[in-house]
């Protein structure tokens, strides 16, 4: 019986022990393959990081202009007293005139450079020479690392930069070991031990004092399991631990675990990986770092926010201390290294502000991204984006574009409104006419307020800013074989009229109703007269002043009604910017740029973006153009930049719409094109005032900031134009009587042949002219029959053969009449 | 008579000969020398550097313009080695930094060309030729030669013969405007 009974119970104990096996068997494959698969699937969600243009350093360059410390410090390089002894370290004596910076890497493409220790020797204010303190080598130039902008974050904005083993110095690695895993080799997952001691010291102080988890325990419980605290969850973690272990190396483990364990906040964003953690708390990267900061760092795992220096020096000297002593007592360090690491003072680290330094930029860099790369991959693989942003441009955008708005609602309180979403807005873009880079993007005043960018997104109409559309089809008419051809000095007769269409009629006037008669071209745009402007599109036609818009770069829809010449179609901004951009590089279309380049984490180059160019306008007409800009600077409409101190060659236009919702100034020096808007999102009026007045001023603040530091550059004629001194008020040659002479740009062969003879004594006065035209002989031109001449008798060179009528029912008032039919 | 005859029919062809071999002894022998990445004279053979006048003495630029005339040295470096990706970097950067500079844009439109983009190569060359100023006579001839080849390449011998007459405006010794003019042919049927 007792026989029965033993041999039950040993069948039933083991197939108990069988089922135990089998079971054990399958979940250990279970946990085996789920812990191999997804540790060697296992990708880093890294952030893709948005950089700025590097700054280039070389001889010549003033130092304010390009506000070096500034962009230094926005750099995270911190200034030192001593000599820089780690990268990202700057000393600067402006008693002699010497600043020794450690640049760090630069991983732009196609311009990487190590880590470079470099003199730069000032004169008055300017580098002087530019030396590599390796070396003791001159240099031509050089350019520190590319500023980060912001980065793309996933839903958990998490900060990580991947390091390979290899990257990390054998004492962190110890002082590592010392605060977390003494026994790290010595053990095969699980720390007995460990276990043991850690148990006793909890039972002995009669709270968790002490854990017992390895390194590979951490990463397990990181990597795969919850952080809660059950007894399931640990057995689990141990047997993955063991797995872990058996499959990878201690090597291999131990790199997942320096990218992988959390080191703080930063505000919002987390801290993960001992590169980033470096970088956060010390400013340094890992190989940088001393003993002390290393003994920090390793420190901190147990709780980083606890011992965070920035948060909690003493706390976190405390801990440092701690760890300092455990490795000597692991003989990792001698005690005077020990005494000296636990001595070093801990430095009052300036942390730069994380934030998005072109919020606006960045949205718009953003929407064009996401045309090729699903958000994921922007999120969580890593890329660099290397943009054409200028992050010194962009600053001074910004703080222009604030302290301006703030002086407009103080000088006119009428423009403030109390809550801030309805509040005055402005945006800016600025744009190097001969690259496309967008340099410099604002697209509203607070983005914490409003996230609407009004440079890409928002519709306006941009008044008198679409008149030189109307200026430059007139000018390419003859270009075209058209007849009727304009030059600077044609006259055109500012008076009411009316033009019809379709049905309808449509009247321009001029601001406050004030008309001049007949000015010449350069004068009907300078003043910006509506009904001068009108008179030519009428003699222009709708459909090549169309295409001239096209061809400049408007991409908005532009209706075929007479009020689209007074700029009644609605655009945005940065149509605006790339319209002008084509004027200012005359005549070469140049697509806006805002990316550069891509590459993936390892550098290897995604996309490049090359410079591409096509030639839209002639260059004459685009000069000529630029020239007649040049005047509106002079004495027209943007004279008001020249009293506020901008002094360079520019040309520029303003433009206001006929209810005052929209304020334009638009101007370009030749290597440099700015667009400035102000108005209301909710299309209230900007009380009477016009460009002029609210756009022009924020223009010329940026724009004074922005070209300091440059040499002033002149617009140079091409080839095929010709300057000649003529007079001011009819447009022809200049004599030494006339009192107002100026410089006129004329296509080679088109030039006034006949002298002014207003001025001479004896001659009739200017005023005089209005009421008693002058019929000249034709001057000399191209393309021109002599019987052409003498049948019509021209004025200067407004001389439509033919009546030019609109393609719209007929009407009398279509017709344009020769200017002596018009009195 | 005939001998007349004979030498009037012959000459026209004997210069075209005569102008040839000028064209590929001059081609042999390179105009310039520049500076490369080292600072050293680089040394003569390369495609880019053979047929550029110098670039102005850096002591007459201004900061960024010297800046700007070492990218470039380097990038005519890259593409006389034929890479031209990095060549093209170089180029622009020196546009970038100096963007009235002609030479950048001179040195693209010679690149675009070498790769096949005539319409590139000829609005970049219309850049330079707009930046370069009237006294500027050696780079103005080259210019205008280089246009005249990428029209004369894509068969627009009208065109071609206009800018080779415009380079022996600038610099009436150009041996390629010579010699491309002399080849030719008399009617612009092209």
């Amino acid at each position: 019986m007792q026989r029965i009974f033993w041999g039950i119970i040993g069948i039933v104990f083991i197939g108990l022990l069988a089922t135990g096996s089998v079971l054990g068997w399958q979940f250990y494959h279970k946990l085996e393959h789920e812990v191999v698969t997804r540790f060697s699937d296992h990708r880093w969600e890294v952030p893709s990081k948005i950089y700025a243009q590097p700054v280039l350093l070389y001889p010549g360059l003033s130092i304010a202009d390009v506000d070096l410390f500034a962009q230094l410090e926005r750099l995270d390089y911190q200034r030192v007293e001593k000599n820089i002894r780690a990268r990202g370290d700057y000393w600067y004596d402006s008693e002699i005139g010497e600043i020794h910076i450690f640049l760090r890497e630069s991983n732009y493409p196609g311009r990487q450079r190590p880590a470079r220790q470099i003199a730069l020797y000032l004169e008055k204010g300017h580098i002087e020479r530019v030396v590599d303190l390796d070396d003791g080598t001159g240099l031509l130039f050089i350019e520190t690392e590319p500023e980060i902008i912001t980065r793309f974050y996933a839903q958990a904005w998490e900060e990580r930069r991947i390091v390979k083993f290899y990257e990390v110095p054998s004492l962190l690695v110890k002082a590592l070991l010392a605060a977390e895993d003494q026994r790290f080799f010595e053990h095969k997952g699980v720390d007995l031990w460990r276990v043991v001691g850690a148990g006793w010291a909890n039972v002995v102080a009669g709270r968790t004092v002490q854990g017992g988890s390895t390194l590979t325990q951490q990463l397990i419980k990181n990597f795969f399991l919850s952080q809660e605290r059950t007894l399931r969850r640990k057995l689990v973690e141990v047997c993955m631990a063991v797995i872990l272990e058996n499959h990878y190396s201690k090597l291999q483990i131990l790199e997942n675990y320096l990218n992988e364990i959390y080191l703080g906040q930063r505000g919002a964003k987390s801290i993960f990986g001992i590169w980033e953690a470096a970088r956060f708390y010390f400013g340094k990267e890992p190989r940088d770092l001393t003993l002390g900061e290393m003994a920090l760092l390793a420190g901190m795992i147990k709780a980083p926010n606890r011992y965070a220096p920035n948060r909690h020096p003493e706390r976190a000297i405390q801990r440092r201390s701690q760890i300092v002593r455990r490795m000597a007592q692991l003989g990792d360090i001698t005690a005077e290294e020990a005494q000296a690491a636990a001595q070093e003072t801990l430095g009052q680290r300036k942390i730069p502000l994380e934030k998005n330094k072109a919020p606006y930029f960045v949205d718009f860099l953003r929407k064009e991204l996401e045309k090729s790369y699903p958000a994921g991959i922007l999120t969580k693989a890593g890329l660099n984006i290397f943009t054409a942003l200028d992050m010194r441009l962009q600053h001074i955008a910004r703080d222009v574009i604030q302290k301006e708005l703030v002086e407009l609602e103080t000088k006119h309180p009428k423009l403030q409104r109390e809550t801030p979403e309805e509040r005055l807005q402005a945006c800016l873009v600025a744009i190097q006419p001969q690259t496309g880079r967008v340099l410099a993007l604002v697209g509203g005043r607070d983005y914490q307020v409003s996230q609407f960018n009004r440079v890409t997104q928002a519709h306006r109409q941009p008044g008198s800013v679409f008149k030189p559309v109307v200026y430059l089809a007139a000018l390419e008419r003859e270009r075209n074989h058209k007849d009727g051809w304009f030059l600077p000095t044609s006259l055109i007769n500012d008076t009411q009229f009316t033009w019809f269409y379709e049905d309808k009629e449509w009247s321009p006037r001029n601001y406050k109703d004030k008309y001049f008669g007949m000015v010449t071209l350069r004068k009907a745009l300078a003043k910006s007269l509506n009904a001068a402007t009108a008179r030519i599109a009428l003699e222009v036609g709708l459909e090549p002043i169309r295409d001239t818009a096209l061809r400049l770069g408007f991409t908005s829809s532009l209706p075929a009604y007479p009020s689209l010449v007074l700029g009644a179609a609605e655009v945005t901004p940065l149509e605006v910017a790339q319209a002008y951009s084509t004027l200012a590089n005359q005549g070469i279309f140049t697509a806006p740029t805002t990316i550069k380049w891509i590459t993936n984490p390892d550098g290897e180059p995604l996309k490049q973006s090359i410079l591409a160019v096509e030639q839209r306008i002639h260059p004459d007409d685009a000069y000529v153009l630029t020239h007649l800009l040049e005047g509106v600077m002079a004495h027209g409409s943007g004279v008001r930049a020249r009293g506020l101190g901008f002094r360079r060659p520019a040309a520029g236009k303003t433009g206001t719409t006929n209810d005052y919702s929209d304020a334009w100034f638009v101007g370009y020096t030749p290597e440099l094109l700015t667009v400035v808007w102000v108005g209301f999102d909710q299309h209230a009026p900007l009380l009477k005032l016009g460009g002029a007045q609210a756009a022009l001023p924020i223009w010329t603040e940026f724009m004074k900031r922005a070209t300091a530091g440059t040499p002033p550059t002149a617009f140079s004629p091409p080839p095929g134009i010709t300057l000649v001194a003529v007079d001011q008020e009819t447009g022809l040659r200049a004599t030494p009587s006339c009192p107002k002479v100026i410089q006129e740009a004329f296509p080679n062969g088109q030039e006034p042949i006949l002298s002014c003879p207003y001025h001479a004594p004896g001659s009739y006065a200017p005023g005089s002219m209005r009421r008693t035209p002058v019929r000249t002989t034709l001057p000399s031109r191209r393309h021109t029959s002599p019987q052409a001449a003498s049948e019509k008798g021209v004025f200067l060179s407004l001389r439509p053969p033919q009546p030019v009528v609109i393609e719209t029912p007929h009407h009398p008032s279509n017709r344009v009449k020769p200017w002596w039919q018009l009195f | 008579m005939v001998a007349a005859l004979l030498i009037r029919l012959i000459r026209p062809l004997l210069v075209r000969i005569v102008l040839c071999l000028i064209f590929l002894w001059a081609n042999g022998n390179p105009i310039v020398y520049a500076e490369n990445e080292d600072g050293r004279l680089a040394s003569p053979g390369s495609v880019a550097e053979q047929a550029s006048p110098l670039v102005p003495a850096p002591l007459r630029l201004s900061p960024q313009e010297r800046v700007a005339l070492r990218f470039l040295e380097q990038g005519r470096t890259a593409f006389g080695r034929e890479h031209f990706a990095r060549a093209r970097i170089l180029f622009e950067r020196a546009i970038e930094v100096a963007p009235l500079q002609p030479y950048g844009y001179y040195f693209l439109g010679r690149m675009t060309f070498a790769q096949g983009d005539a319409n590139q190569a000829l609005t970049f060359l219309l850049k330079a030729e707009l930046l370069l100023t009237q006294d500027n006579v050696d780079w103005l001839g080259e210019t205008t030669c280089l246009q005249g080849a990428i029209h004369e390449d894509a068969g627009d011998y009208a065109a071609a013969r206009l800018h080779y007459q415009r380079c022996l405006e600038f610099s009436p010794q150009n041996l390629r405007a010579l010699s491309a003019l002399a080849r030719l042919p008399e009617d612009d049927a092209g």
